[in-house]
């Protein structure tokens, strides 16, 4: 090892490439491990996860209320059920202070079935009475601090009633599992009571998630056919055939079971961003491996003659095979080491990256340090493995010979920079594809306005009509406001649903509706006007793809044997995006009204603005205030809203961007190092040449040309490798960008800027160098 | 101590076949200091190689020490090697990551001699070859003689039976030359035996007799 340590510390720029790329890939994959094993580990403590299931369709796990009552009453396997939805924040007055609130709605069992921890009161008593809440941990100490909040009453705030609860037990806050953090939990039967159609028949089919739980060693999923047949007589949704499958997804399967909405409420995992990292890191590493193994290669040929003398003095082949491998496992400790650091001083950033708070200190445990270790000695291995075979192969005899430097300047010289080259070129084309992928899905347009927009939604602020008509008066005054609109739902969120019989099947339509202003805001693109004299829907154009009809036809017709609806089609509108971007498109029935006279009340406010967004919130606001003087407005601008929408794309992106720095920063110095190698070998050519007269243009044209030929080997196998990567994993969008040819050129142009830059330089310090002297030590 | 009988080496290639050592016989006794003198390209190199263990024979024997050596593994003549031959080179071939010291260590080091032991021949020998203030140098750090007398010091620590040289001199000026050329006769002296390869017929001088090399035939043996 004494002359290992001596050789790094005479090659510093190979010893500290090598280290450096091996810890900063390193790093990312501590990283990663730490959040793979939470993302994995998601409800690894709830002691009934074998035993709990969610009741989905196929498309969605959100249900109607009452559905896990049926579904418990006729399976006598189901020993427990539970409606969950996770609601909106709400406004709760404790002790003449007002609170905002998180809440969600469970019913009784809701706490036998989670193995939630509780700290304080008995949760038994959430069963007691449907005016019992449990509070979290956090919640408790912000709104009772220093008082036990067992006993205490809460009053809500809704719909301009007041309704009072008492807190009969506080859960440590929840996290690491589906259910998603909330500060209040209120029993189930009240969303019934908010809400209408959440009735026994079950009008709302999408109001919370539906679990069951069935007793030890009983068999539901055998149940599934008999249960699609049980919801085809008591569900209309499976009456109608909207629903068409039943399926029960276990517990430890739903973090990242794909088909869920975000309308669930349920914290879902991201498989793709999860396996995304995973193969970022996998990546990076790999390529770590591989400049090692190039640069550690290539340096053997300045080790040959230590091995080939410890060969001729009687060391045995496996034993210098052996000591390789003992120098690149103590090269992979020492960058794990340095590993360790780097992803500690990354966790802040990384913690913001992908909402997860990152602690490498806090994963310190036996089994995480073994796996270090054992990951070690596997990386020590792999990556000396082929430098241990090259130099453990040499023969005492081709040291005398001198024939080994030759081979290696000849054969192993050139594959190395080949690969190198390789490598470097196929990297930056995926990460350049990635970036633009991500990039075109999060600013996808979605054909309507977005910009400057605020979204005011009636529900959660206003309690009558008259205070939204109020709030629309005042926002009128003030100057950062360019237009009020009023609306029933927004685009992005699909608005209001209308399902329909249509031709022996069904049809589903979004319906958006507003008055003018609401449209002018949108922006909403007219196609064609049919000009007719009542007032009638308009269709987008998937509408006429979806009813199967011609963009000429001026009206269609719903129902069924029993009913029928005639529709007069009054305009056409351009296509627009409803619901987020990667979601299928939805046709849609617009309605402009014109003018939403004072007594009805809009689901939505939309303000256009104008000037610095922060401070026309502020001024909004006040307005606001002096409409509602006792209440705080809750509103969110449109491109916020999408970006929330785009949270995951947004992340993954960002990933991205990072692999796509970092892969450059990792293939620069494999270059830089392999170029080093490539120039130290061409030492004694170039002081010779020198002497016989060669100008400095002529031996660097020499070196570069030689060099750049090597390169566009490497381009020319690299590209349709990294195309068909690629397609294949363009794949799987449903919006994708093309794989335009000009992406592998700035690859491969990039790589040869680099190549010739590194080139160059190492060139012009040896053509400077003094020519006997380099013939001397050659 | 060494019989060489009806020796070939044949060096094969797809276009051409060049006879490097063509039926080839000698015998060196114990203690004889032999000296392989020829033109360039004659065999002297392959003859060598092939003495030192380094390389196999195409045919013909070879007998080292009563053992026939001339077909062994790889692994077998790397331990056969060990302790048996010690090797001088024109250039020296010293580690330059290693010091002095630790160069002439590196033998007993395969030899798994125990490090109290070691140390003492190691001192010993760096005394002998008069380098002893140099033992934490590195090569780069000596002269030529220097070098050279490392390597020497190197190939004898093990108390080799025989050493091999090829030209030991050919990179040294006349007096340093000289220097080199007395050890190897002290060595001879104590009774180890030595073939040297030379193109210099003053440290022919030195040897108690020479075989002749042309076109990889012995054409003439000398006694001195």
């Amino acid at each position: 090892m004494k002359t290992f340590f001596r050789f790094l510390w005479r090659n510093k720029l190979y010893s500290t490439i090598n280290i450096v790329g091996l810890a900063v890939s390193m790093a990312f994959v501590l990283l990663l491990a730490s959040y793979a094993a939470h993302q994995f580990s998601v409800d690894s403590f709830q002691e009934n996860a074998s035993r709990i299931y969610a009741i989905g369709d196929g498309e969605d796990i959100i249900s109607a209320y009452y559905l896990n009552r049926y579904v418990a009453e006729r399976y006598p396997e189901i020993e427990a059920s539970a409606a969950f939805a996770s609601g909106e924040n709400e406004e709760f007055m404790v002790g003449g202070n007002k609170f905002v609130a998180s809440v969600a709605c469970a019913d009784s069992s809701f706490f036998d079935m989670f193995s939630f921890g509780f700290t304080q009161g008995d949760k038994e008593a959430f069963k007691f009475s449907i005016d019992n809440i449990v509070v979290s941990e956090s919640f408790a100490r912000k709104v009772f601090p220093g008082l036990d909040p067992v006993g205490r009453t809460v009053t809500l705030r809704k719909y301009g009633e007041d309704f009072a609860f008492t807190v009969v037990a506080v859960v440590e806050d929840i996290s690491g599992s589906v259910i998603p953090y909330k500060d209040v939990f209120m029993r189930g039967e009240w969303m019934e009571r908010f809400n209408g159609a959440n009735n026994p028949d079950m009008q709302n089919a999408g109001s919370c998630v539906s679990f069951i739980m069935v007793y030890p060693g009983m068999d539901i999923l055998s149940k599934k056919d008999d249960m699609l047949e049980y919801f085809k007589e008591i569900y209309w949704t499976y009456e109608n055939g909207l629903a068409t499958k039943v399926e029960l997804i276990p517990l430890d399967e739903l973090y990242f079971y794909e088909n869920q909405t975000e309308w669930s409420g349920l914290e879902n995992g991201n498989r793709s961003l999860v396996m995304l990292l995973i193969a970022v890191c996998a990546c990076l590493l790999l390529f770590a491996v591989l400049n090692y193994v190039n640069l550690t290669t290539a340096q053997s040929g300045f080790r040959a003659k230590e091995m080939a003398m410890r060969s001729l003095l009687g060391d045995r082949r496996g034993v210098l095979f052996l000591s390789m491998i003992r120098e690149s496992t103590f090269l992979c400790a020492v960058s794990m080491l340095l590993a360790v650091f780097i992803a500690q001083w990354l966790s802040p950033a990384a913690s913001r990256l992908i909402e997860y708070d990152f602690s490498v200190w806090d994963s310190v445990s036996f089994s995480s340090v073994a796996l270090v270790v054992a990951m070690t000695l596997v990386l020590g291995f792999l990556a000396g493995f082929i430098p241990a075979m090259t130099i453990s192969n040499v023969r005492a005899i081709d040291i005398v010979r001198g024939t080994f430097r030759k081979k290696t300047k000849s054969v192993y010289g050139k594959i190395m920079i080949g690969v190198q080259n390789f490598v470097t070129i196929a990297m930056v084309a995926v990460a350049l594809t990635m970036q633009l992928q991500y990039s075109a899905v999060v600013n996808a347009p979605l054909g309507y306005n977005t910009e400057n927009i605020l979204n005011v939604r009636s529900e959660i602020n206003f309690s009558d009509s008259r205070s939204i008509y109020n709030f629309r008066d005042e926002l009128l005054k003030l100057s950062c406001v360019e237009s009020v609109g009023f609306g029933y739902g927004t685009p992005l969120y699909g608005s209001n649903n209308n399902t329909m019989s249509y031709n022996g099947g069904m049809v589903s339509f979004q319906m958006i509706q507003g008055d003018s202003a609401y449209f002018n805001i949108l922006g909403l693109q007219i196609k064609q006007d049919n000009h007719l004299a009542t007032e009638a829907w308009w269709l987008n154009e998937y509408a006429f793809k979806e009813l199967g009809i011609g963009e000429d036809t001026v009206y269609f017709t719903v129902g069924d044997d029993t009913w029928s609806r005639r529709y007069d089609i009054g305009g056409i509108y351009y296509d627009f995006k409803i619901r987020p971007v990667l979601y299928d498109q939805s046709a849609a029935m617009i309605m402009n009204y014109g003018d939403l006279p004072e007594g009805n009340f809009p689901w939505n406010v939309l303000v256009k603005i104008t000037g610095d967004p922060d401070d026309a919130y502020r001024q909004i606001s006040e307005a606001y205030n002096r409409v509602l003087p006792e209440r705080e407005l809750e509103a969110s601008y449109i491109e916020d809203e999408i970006r929330m929408f785009m949270k995951d794309q947004q992340r993954v992106l960002i990933v991205v961007s990072v692999f796509t720095v970092l892969a450059i920063i990792v293939s620069s110095l494999g270059l830089l190092a392999i170029s080093t190698y490539y120039v130290r070998q061409e030492r004694k050519s170039i002081a010779l040449r020198k002497i016989m007269g060669s100008s400095r243009r002529q031996m660097l044209w020499r070196i570069l040309s030689s060099f750049l030929a090597i390169v566009g080997v490497a381009f020319v196998a690299a590209v349709p490798v990294s195309y068909w990567l690629l397609s294949r994993w363009l794949e799987q969008f449903s919006y994708r960008i093309g794989l335009h040819w000009w992406i592998f050129a700035a690859a491969g142009i990039f790589t040869a800027v680099m190549a010739v830059l590194t080139v160059l330089w190492q060139t012009m310090k040896a053509v400077s160098e003094n020519a006997t002297e380099a013939l001397k030590t050659e | 101590m060494i019989k060489v009988t009806d020796l070939c080496k044949v060096f094969r290639t797809e276009e051409i076949e060049t006879v490097a050592l063509d039926n080839v016989s000698f015998e060196i006794k114990q203690g004889e200091f032999v000296a392989v003198m020829g033109p360039s390209g004659c065999g002297k190199s392959t003859l060598l190689n092939i003495l030192g263990l380094l390389d196999n024979p195409t045919s013909g024997s070879y007998e080292l020490l009563g053992k026939e050596v001339g077909k062994l593994r790889e692994r077998e003549r790397t331990m056969y090697r060990k302790g048996n031959i010690g090797f001088v080179f024109q250039s020296f071939n010293l580690i330059d990551e290693l010091t002095v010291y630790e160069n002439v260590e590196l033998p007993l080091i395969y030899m798994k001699v125990k490090a109290s032991e070691r140390k003492r021949l190691v001192n010993d020998m760096l005394v002998r070859m008069d380098i002893q203030h140099r033992a934490k140098h590195f090569p780069q750090q000596l002269s030529g003689g220097q070098q050279q007398r490392v390597a020497i010091a190197r190939a004898v620590v093990s108390n080799p039976k025989l050493i091999l040289a090829d030209e030991p001199t050919g990179n040294l000026d006349s007096k340093n030359g000289i220097e080199v050329m007395k050890l190897l006769s002290e060595l001879n002296a104590e009774g180890t035996t030595i073939v040297m390869v030379t193109h210099s017929q003053r440290d022919a001088g030195y040897a108690h007799r020479v075989i002749n090399l042309f076109d990889g035939k012995i054409v003439d043996k000398a006694e001195l």
